[in-house]
């Protein structure tokens, strides 16, 4: 009778670890400097985007390098140099 | 009988138990490890989706992306590759019934240091999403929100960055962040990745700014177009395509749907914004090779 109490309290112990240990994969725990127990970059957007509005003149994409360059008010980043050309997409195709 | 039951039911949960608190092992990005390194290049994204299944299905069936499962404990992941190399996550992660969430591709730039990046983003407006962790093989990451909220990563890989090649078809070759003040955006994104910003003419007058490292275009800064009724910041990558109104097609006969129909862009080519099934959206990009000559560094 005491064996089977104290089998039964062994279980007990083994789930209160199993939920503790649980919990650990899923947060994450020690944020800053842990190494990866579960996996943090899960994040959903809030819903909706809008994609109205595309078309006519607007540009997303990269250009073939040496475009004219914009002439918008001035910018509060440091515009690269207006010598320089405006660059493109690596042109090397991987294996060569 | 009785006695013997708790014993089953511990081994149970102690073999439950170690499984749970295995490390979740991200794969390198690179293998063999490139001994090449590329501040400001995107070089990662991982999606979040409700479903992993479908969305294999979907980007298997689109670009022929192929997956590799990496199971552990609760986290449901699978590495995309291409003739072998990986090129993005599938992150699984449920929605609760009833919740509005937008699934999406999370953009990582890559950093040499992430904590010194996390830094100088937080100085300039950022905020964390999640905070720096490190994953043995992959390196280490952060997840940030820039001032106006779009959501990206910054990771310093273990295993260096790819070397600066053209982008194959079913590759990632672009990516956009459409924000409200793209000028102030770009400032931002400077601090953090020390980038050379070019403001090219356009035809609208919008303003649309290319971010650039190592002398290669790394990508751009647009602000939101008019008439987008909903407008929250975002980066949006794009895959490359032989033909994007092919793709489109093909991408609708799989369940997913267009968002922004074929178009010219600066380049010359056509390309297209479409979502997945579950609702994230990516763009589809043609890219005539021998246009671009530049050589990496």
């Amino acid at each position: 009778m005491m064996r089977a109490r104290l089998g039964w309290l062994t279980a007990g112990l083994a789930v209160l670890a199993l939920t503790l240990l649980h919990a650990c994969a899923v947060t994450g725990v020690g944020v800053d400097g842990s190494v990866g127990v579960g996996y943090d970059a899960g994040y959903y957007e809030p819903w909706g985007y809008d994609y109205g509005g595309w078309g006519g003149g607007y540009r997303v994409g990269p250009g073939r390098g040496g475009e004219r360059r914009g002439d918008h008010p001035p910018p509060r980043y440091r515009a690269a140099p207006a010598g320089r050309p405006s660059p493109t997409l690596p042109g090397r195709p991987r294996g060569r | 009988m009785n006695s013997r039951f708790p014993a089953w039911v511990l081994l149970a949960a102690i073999g439950t138990a170690s499984s749970y608190a295995a490390p979740f092992e991200l794969p390198p990005l690179n293998s063999p490890a490139s001994t090449e390194h590329h501040a400001g290049k995107v070089v990662w994204a991982d999606l979040v989706t409700p479903d992993l299944a479908a969305a294999e299905r979907f980007y298997g069936g689109l670009f022929g992306w192929t997956f590799q499962a990496v199971h552990t404990g609760a986290s449901e992941y699978a590495v995309a590759t291409i003739d072998g190399r990986p090129i993005g996550g599938l992150y699984q992660k449920s929605i609760a019934a009833g919740e509005h969430k937008q699934p999406a591709w999370l953009t990582f730039i890559a950093v040499a240091d992430v904590d010194a990046a996390k830094r100088a983003a937080l100085g300039r407006g950022a905020k964390i999403v999640s905070d720096s962790k490190d994953y043995p093989m992959r390196g280490r990451q952060a997840v940030l929100a820039d001032p106006e909220g779009a959501v990206f990563a910054i990771l310093a890989s273990r295993s260096g960055d790819a070397a600066d090649f053209l982008a194959a078809p079913g590759e990632w070759i672009w990516s956009s962040l459409l924000s409200q003040d793209a000028a102030a955006e770009a400032a931002f994104y400077q601090t953090v990745f020390a980038y050379d910003v070019f403001d090219l003419a356009s035809d609208d007058g919008a303003e649309h700014l290319i971010l650039s490292s190592d002398g290669f275009a790394r990508g751009s800064v647009n602000s939101f177009p008019g008439g987008a009724a909903r407008r929250h910041p975002h980066w949006l990558n794009f895959v490359r395509v032989e033909s994007t109104a092919d793709s489109v097609a093909r991408a609708v006969a799989l369940g997913g749907r267009v968002l922004v129909e074929p178009h010219p862009d600066r380049h010359g080519g056509q390309i297209a914004v479409v979502a997945d099934p579950a609702g994230a959206p990516f763009g589809l990009m043609e890219w005539t090779p021998g246009d671009s000559t530049a050589e990496p560094k």
